[in-house]
């Protein structure tokens, strides 16, 4: 009894001493947080980080696509809000958005390559905006010191007490506050980035299907670890489930009236970087999420030059059974098309080669090198040429 | 001597023996015939530093300023299906080398690696007919960035034999460095031969 006494006192003694406001009110327009404060801290941590991006290779630097994803984010936020953010498009082959207490967004390739059309795009934004805009990121620091303080203290309090069963008890308090805190905060940004995004005039039914599109690719995944992980998906996953977050989303859209998707513009906006960008994907070396990708944006039916070289290959380098005549089928389809890559005659050469077909080497190599003169390999392909005329 | 004492000293103790430990992996190659994985000789000119050998790839690196200033894998007998470089994220896949790619394959193969464990914009810039002793070989140069924004310039030489890949990769910083050791990283390419 008296132990009991003693481990009761201790856990409301650490709880109440580990308690720290994170109750914060939403940023206000052009503010900065005193310098005196915890949340200085965290913007100066990320001005630090950001004067590093300003400068590094991971930056898309193209002018338009820039401008273009900022005045998405602009149509969502508003101006004045807008006035307060840095966008910033990083070439990582990964979907991804993130944004910064001190109004620094990244906005992944890897996200502009998923997403369908515009809208998709700005559920992203908008639920990131809702991250900055709510302090998230203050909050969950708190959150987290708070959780961590307060396991600390009742696993003193336990371990006074004699109670070892407790005292890992605190220990797992403070791990699923942390990750618990995480979920609730996830999901208010998807609420009201959805809000955002609606307002704004988009069609709320893409946020749920950019979800879903997501879940499918995963399920292609070659990697086995990547597909559990995502089907364990517990109360310690630091998102909600994505079912239900897809489940509210669509409820939420239902009740909405329509709205835009701008897909024509988003295509015209993306389109000439689709090769870059799915061939950085390729170097993840997940052939079924990239075939996925590919697929899906064949069905799209624009670019199909580019796109069937990409599928092409991906075939190429899996080596899969039976790859290799997947891949020559696609490069021939690509070569119909006006925008295949010049590359693509390089690859039928090469298939050719390997399957001993001369002839139909020889021939794919000279296309080759009619179209790209000063392609870095020419010595290489000349010397076949050479040797085998 | 009190116990916090005797803890301090330990710890020390201990961080002294293993960075001794570690010390005694990394040595000097003076210049001369070196003879690597008894599958590949070259001939140094200089004298670089030789990290320890990474067990789960069939890569030696060596350095003369430090590896971030310059940097020399040496490969050999790589195997089909083998990576070139590694990672501790077991989610990842990595790039694999294939014994049926043709040496220009090798080539994007190499840059993808490079690419895998975060350079950027690696882009060929020349893939020339070489040879590694006897064997048909190719000679490549290339760039790239790595995230903090400095520029890289590379070459690398590569060949197959036995079906096993064999790849002498040079890259350095494109501003001073890569020049300071360019010819002498042509001449150990230039000796290269498969035992």
């Amino acid at each position: 009894m008296i132990r009991l006494k003693t481990l009761f006192f201790g856990a409301t003694m650490a709880l109440l001493s580990a308690c720290a406001s994170t109750n914060v009110d939403p940023i206000e327009v052009g503010a900065r947080p005193d310098k005196t404060t915890d949340e200085a801290g965290l913007w100066q941590q990320m001005d630090e980080y950001e004067k590093d991006l300003r400068a590094s290779a991971l930056l898309e630097r193209d002018p338009a696509l820039n401008a273009y994803v900022r005045s998405v984010v602009c149509d969502i936020a508003g101006e004045e809000y807008c006035n307060d953010m840095r966008i910033y498009v990083v070439k990582r082959p990964y979907f991804n958005a993130t944004m910064a207490p001190n109004g620094l967004m990244e906005v992944w390739t890897g996200l502009l390559l998923r997403a369908e059309n515009e809208a998709q795009v700005a559920f992203v934004l908008g639920h990131e905006f809702t991250h900055y805009k709510n302090r998230h990121s203050l909050k969950n620091w708190r959150a987290q010191r708070n959780a961590s303080n307060a396991g600390l203290l009742l696993t003193i309090g336990a371990a006074a007490a004699g109670a070892g069963a407790a005292s890992d008890l605190g220990g797992l308090v403070a791990l699923s506050a942390l990750y618990g805190y995480g979920r609730d905060l996830e999901r208010e940004a998807d609420e009201e980035g959805f809000d955002y995004v609606t307002a704004a005039g988009y069609e709320g039914r893409e946020a749920a299907a950019l979800w879903q599109s997501l879940m499918d690719e995963i399920a292609t995944s070659d990697s086995r670890r990547k597909k559990r992980r995502v089907a364990r998906a517990s109360i310690f996953s630091s998102h909600p489930l994505t079912k239900e977050r897809i489940a509210t989303l669509q409820d939420k859209a239902n009740q909405m009236p329509g709205g835009v998707t701008n897909e024509a513009r988003y295509v015209e906006m993306t389109g000439r970087f689709l090769d870059e960008w799915l061939d950085a994907d390729l170097v993840r070396r997940d052939y079924g999420e990239n075939l996925f990708l590919v697929n899906k944006l064949i069905a799209r039916g624009d670019r199909l030059g580019t796109l069937y070289f990409r599928r092409a290959e991906a075939y190429r380098q899996r080596r899969g059974e039976g790859d290799d005549v997947k891949a020559i089928e696609d490069y021939t389809k690509a070569a119909t098309y006006e925008d295949a890559p010049a590359k693509t005659w390089r690859y039928i050469g090469d298939s050719y080669r390997r399957k001993g077909n001369v002839d139909g080497a020889l021939s794919a190599y000279q296309t080759y090198l009619e179209k790209a003169p000063n392609s870095p390999d020419r010595a290489v392909v000349q010397l076949f040429i050479d040797q085998n005329s | 001597m009190t116990f916090s004492t005797f803890c301090r000293r330990a710890g020390v103790a201990l961080l002294g023996a293993l960075f001794l430990t570690s010390c005694a992996s990394v040595t000097a190659l003076e210049p001369g015939p070196y003879t690597y994985d008894k599958a590949m000789t070259i001939q140094v000119g200089e004298t670089w530093t030789k990290y320890p050998r990474v067990n789960r790839t069939k890569s030696q690196g060596l350095t003369i300023d430090g590896s971030a200033l310059n940097t020399l894998s040496l490969t050999a007998k790589l195997k089909a299906g083998a990576p070139l470089i590694y990672t501790l994220d077991r989610e990842k896949i990595l790039p694999v080398f294939g014994s049926d790619m043709l040496l220009g394959e090798v080539a994007e193969f190499t840059l993808d690696s490079l690419s895998f464990i975060g350079m950027q914009n690696t882009t060929l810039t020349e893939l020339t007919p070489d040879q590694f002793g006897d064997v048909e070989a190719v000679r490549f140069t290339f760039t790239g960035d790595v995230a903090s924004g400095l520029s890289y310039q590379g070459m690398a030489k590569a060949a197959i034999h036995d079906e096993q890949l064999y790849l002498i990769l040079y890259y350095a910083p494109a501003e001073y460095y890569y020049g300071l050791h360019e010819q002498e990283v042509q001449t150990i390419m230039d000796s290269a031969t498969i035992l």
